[in-house]
């Protein structure tokens, strides 16, 4: 059993700051856990007091079963990769993945037999006698991973691995480190702000704000069903759009159309007692040419900008989004098919799917429809 | 880069000034020590009847071959047990950021403002007491001392830049503090601290106040003190003076060409970005 539990765990600096505020968090064993969340969310210092790098101010962190607060990393069998891979200099691959074996007194043929399988798995058999210095950027991520996989672990910390890589090799990296962790089936925390990552990578994706933990759970329910406006506006690319919005006789007046809305978000907007934040994804649009007959609302309205990276095309209405006070003010994009015949700016007839709209409590944020 | 002509002509120029008034006192040593011994020469002027026995007079006046020995002694004592102290301390004050260390560098550097001169004589009174007087031990211990404070300079500049991530990543991997300490951080700090051990050597050979004053035995002091030894009562023999100078100079500037590389290293530490 290596399961990682947090139990109400707080982190506050001497100086006060609060980084981590209350988080309970489950993550079972063999599971692939996310991370996510902005700059300065609190996610890398979660990940650094499982590490045993940073103390854990209240709160208790079980591995294992077993209270490991007041552990020190070595002693709590995890292994790391850093952001910078923090690769020892001065030592061969070789060593460098061997380097934790020698410091457990394992003998050493014993340990050229593990860094060699680690470095069969990881594509790293002709580049053991070179130094980090003379590695490419994505060999030397591997050497980090190598030195973490090495140890055979209980679980693997993971730091944004990926973000100091070009977009080519980290897309190439990402499914490796999927497969990895489908082959080894060993606990994985993993932090990222990338949230094609999170959504690629996890089992469970744990969203954080402001040292809050604002959603746990897998990568399509966060999409489909996010627990408050925050989490729905991080997850998704272009982000959701969000209006503060009349809902009058079951119609949300939004800035370029009037939409009916399903029962089901009739019934939800019903049970708000102060006023209604609307959302719309990008993807909720098509253009109504696209669509046939498909129950939806059908729309005109002025486009400003049309975007096409080939699958798709991105449409900006004129039409602004106010963000509700939950998110910044901007464009209303929708996200159209390929073959959409929209290629110019001008009016243009879309089609929105109602049923995937959401609607949040103006006050808190809080989506209205779990 | 491209540099103006007139530019470069100008920095020729200087660096030519620069050279001669660094060669010129040198030249000086060492046509006066060609001239017949006992004798006071003017300037800088080739003696018609070179004595080159003047070097072996000089080496064997100043019993030289001893106090290669000694000075060699003297330097084993100082050298590793300095380098030690200030890598463990360097560590300790710029890397572990232990409790209290930020006074502790305030300490250090306030001893770097001492200057030497000003302790020499509570030091004699110190030796004395300790029965340490006119023994190696007057010269090593308290060199060990003043020499802590640049040493533990020098090794915290070095320490201070290392990368945190560097010794959570060991920790992670099992090591306490002590393997941080010597299978990841002395051997990257093996440059910083070779240029501190060809310093400390440098000042350590060049050593002649404490030699002078805490050892009366001249085969007991470092080669710089032999120099004392030209010195009579009633007058100072020039050439030979100039002789002793330019052999007690000989083993540095061999290391000097050896090291030279190691050198401007060390000079430049710090001025840029690693």
């Amino acid at each position: 059993m290596s399961a990682i539990e947090l139990e109400r765990v707080t982190k506050r600096y001497p100086d006060g700051t609060l980084a981590v505020d209350d988080v309970s968090l489950s993550i079972e064993d063999g599971e692939f856990m996310i991370l996510v969340g902005p700059s300065g969310c609190g996610k890398s210092t979660t990940l650094r007091m499982i590490a045993g790098l940073e103390t854990v101010t209240a709160g208790r962190l079980r591995i294992a079963g077993a209270v490991v607060n007041d552990r020190p990393p070595k002693d709590r069998d995890l292994a790391m990769v850093f952001q910078s891979y923090a690769l020892y200099p001065h030592m061969t691959v070789a060593k460098n993945m061997g380097f934790a074996l020698r410091l457990a007194g394992v003998d050493r043929r014993r340990i050229q037999g593990q860094v060699h399988d680690a470095a069969a798995l990881l594509d790293l058999l002709e580049h053991l006698d070179r130094r980090p210095a003379q590695l490419s950027g994505g060999q030397r991520q591997r050497v980090a991973m190598g030195r973490a996989i090495v140890r055979d672990p209980k679980a693997f910390l993971m730091d944004e691995p990926l973000s100091n890589l070009d977009a080519k090799l980290r897309v190439q990296m990402r499914a490796s480190i999927a497969r990895l962790q489908r082959r080894l089936g060993t606990t994985m925390v993993y932090v990222t702000h990338d949230q094609t990552e999170a959504m690629t990578l996890g089992d469970r994706v744990a969203v954080m704000n402001g040292g809050v933990l604002q959603q746990v759970a897998s990568p399509k329910e966060l999409y489909e069903r996010p627990a408050n406006a925050f989490v729905a506006g991080f997850i998704g690319s272009p982000p959701m759009s969000f209006f503060a919005c009349p809902v009058d006789g079951g119609r949300a007046r939004l800035p370029f159309a009037d939409v009916p809305l399903p029962d089901r978000l009739r019934r939800a907007a019903l049970r708000a007692r102060g006023a209604v934040v609307v959302g719309v994804r990008p993807e909720a649009f098509e253009d109504a040419a696209l669509v046939g007959d498909r129950p939806g609302c059908r729309f005109e309205a002025e486009v400003e900008l049309v975007e096409s990276v080939g699958a798709d095309v991105f449409v900006h209405l004129a039409a602004q989004a106010d963000g509700a006070g939950l998110a910044a003010p901007g464009p209303v994009v929708a996200r159209l098919g390929g073959d959409t015949a929209i290629r110019e700016p001008g009016r243009a007839r879309l089609w929105l799917d109602a049923e995937r709209l959401h609607l949040f409590d103006a006050a808190t944020g809080s989506a209205l429809e779990r | 880069m491209i540099v103006a002509r007139r530019e470069t002509w100008v920095a020729r120029g200087l660096l030519i000034a620069l050279m001669a008034v660094t060669i010129v006192p040198f030249v000086s040593l060492f046509t006066t020590a060609l001239h017949e011994s006992g004798t006071y020469p003017d300037g800088i002027s080739w003696p018609s009847d070179p004595h080159w026995e003047n070097f072996l007079d000089a080496f064997r006046v100043a019993h030289m071959g001893e106090l290669l020995w000694s000075s060699t002694l003297i330097v084993l004592g100082v050298v590793p047990v300095s380098l030690l102290i200030g890598t463990m301390a360097g560590f300790a004050i710029g890397h572990l950021r232990m409790w209290g260390s930020r006074l502790l560098f305030l300490l250090f550097v306030l001893g770097l403002t001492l200057p030497f001169e000003g302790i020499i004589t509570p030091l004699y009174y110190q030796m004395r007491d300790f029965g340490l007087l006119n023994t190696r031990w007057a010269i090593i211990l308290p060199l060990i001392g003043l020499f802590m404070p640049f040493a533990v300079f020098w090794m915290r500049a070095h320490f201070v830049n290392m990368p945190d991530e560097l010794s959570e990543a060991a920790r992670m991997d099992g090591a306490n503090t002590w393997q941080l300490f010597w299978r990841i951080h002395v051997p990257l700090a093996l440059p910083a601290i070779s240029s501190l051990a060809i310093l400390l050597f440098l000042w350590t050979w060049n050593q002649f106040l404490l030699a002078i004053v805490l050892v009366d035995d001249p085969a007991k002091r470092t080669m710089a003190g032999a120099l004392g030894a030209f010195q009579g009562q009633w007058g100072t023999d020039m050439p030979l003076l100039c002789a002793g100078s330019l052999l007690i100079l000989t083993p540095t500037l061999i290391l000097f060409v050896v090291f030279q590389r190691r050198f401007v290293a060390a000079l430049l530490q710090g001025s840029l970005k690693g």
